[in-house]
């Protein structure tokens, strides 16, 4: 895996302006896809700005008709309003 | 040449015979000590390293440092809490939390099976969710509860997913059973909970969801098992969720 500056997100705005910049970053939620295609070495990302402290567990039904959902969802999330 | 020849040395040698079983600890010509292939890596790593201990060695190196700070060696300080032992370490941000658990910590009962997400022999519980901790950097689980296979004993006392696991017969050779166990006490807490799995017919029905074969194969899928104990493991997972059952009732 290639070297990488690791930064932990505290908030969606600064989590955003870590991500544009000179480097190339990318955000490590899950990193279940990330971090095996960077063990293999298909991405190198120079930085990874971990978005996992972030408040974004919600599904939310926007104005739009569409419903804003999160990159924190994992396979095993729970859903809810299911039951 | 009996059967119990077949370790011991080469015919026409002076040492050795036929009438008694040789181990190759007896045979003069083979150096024995109490040295592990772990032990002359690590001792390699030192005396070869010394102007790097500061610095972790490919992720294998972390030294136990007090505070939150980041080095000049791009090793990143942090603190984890691993079957209720507080840890703080210096660690290079590659390192997965399996290599951490099992390399640095020592705590070699979880498994490196695929290092790839796909076998399930590495899970672990992290904050009481299962995961793969082969796909899981270490510096992600700043804070976290970290439970490995080590830990789900108490007071010497075997959890019951580990007892319904000896009792059904749950494994073979064992090297997916610590995944197995990890899985298992994460899947009776998920059920617990009423999470849904893919093949549960009705998310909408008011009373939990029960427990069926069906149900276990399909929560229990990401952990697979070469030497197909599947039915062992699949009844002890039954059990488990059983005896979990009558301690709550």
């Amino acid at each position: 895996m290639n070297p990488f500056d690791y930064q932990r997100a505290s908030a969606s705005d600064t989590a955003i302006s870590a991500i544009t910049g000179p480097s190339h970053a990318k955000f490590l939620a899950g990193g279940t896809n990330l971090i095996d295609l960077m063990k293999n070495g298909v991405e190198r990302p120079e930085r990874l700005v971990d978005i996992n402290r972030l408040p974004l567990e919600k599904i939310e039904p926007l104005p739009t008709r569409e419903d804003r959902t999160s990159s924190q969802w994992r396979v095993t999330s729970r859903c809810p309003g299911a039951k | 040449m009996k059967d119990n020849d077949r370790c011991s040395s080469p015919p026409n040698k002076p040492w050795g015979s036929s009438d008694k079983k040789i181990r190759i600890n007896d045979n003069p010509r083979v150096l024995t000590t109490n040295l592990t292939r772990r032990g002359f890596v690590t001792t390699v790593s030192v005396l070869t390293g010394g102007a790097y201990l500061s610095k972790p060695l490919r992720g294998r190196g972390a030294t136990l440092v007090e505070g939150e700070h980041e080095t000049s060696s791009g090793a990143i300080s942090m603190s984890l809490n691993v079957n209720g032992q507080r840890r703080n370490l210096e660690i290079d941000p590659r390192v997965t939390l399996l290599d951490l658990l099992r390399e640095n910590f020592g705590l070699t009962g979880t498994k490196k099976g695929c290092d790839h997400g796909q076998c399930g022999a590495c899970t672990v519980l992290a904050n009481g969710r299962r995961i793969n901790s082969c796909l899981s950097l270490a510096v992600v689980h700043e804070g976290d509860q970290v439970t490995t296979v080590e830990g789900l004993a108490k007071n010497g006392a075997l959890h019951p997913a580990q007892s319904a696991f000896i009792e059904h017969d749950g494994f073979q050779c064992g090297y997916c059973t610590s995944g197995q166990i990890c899985s298992t006490v994460a899947l009776l807490e998920e059920h617990g909970r009423g999470d849904a799995s893919v093949v549960t017919t009705s998310l909408s029905s008011a009373s939990p969801v029960e427990l069926t074969l069906e149900e276990i194969r399909e929560r229990m899928s990401g952990n697979i098992c070469r030497c197909g104990a599947y039915p062992g493991i699949v009844a002890a997972v039954q059990d488990a969720h059983q005896k979990g059952r009558r301690a709550k009732a």
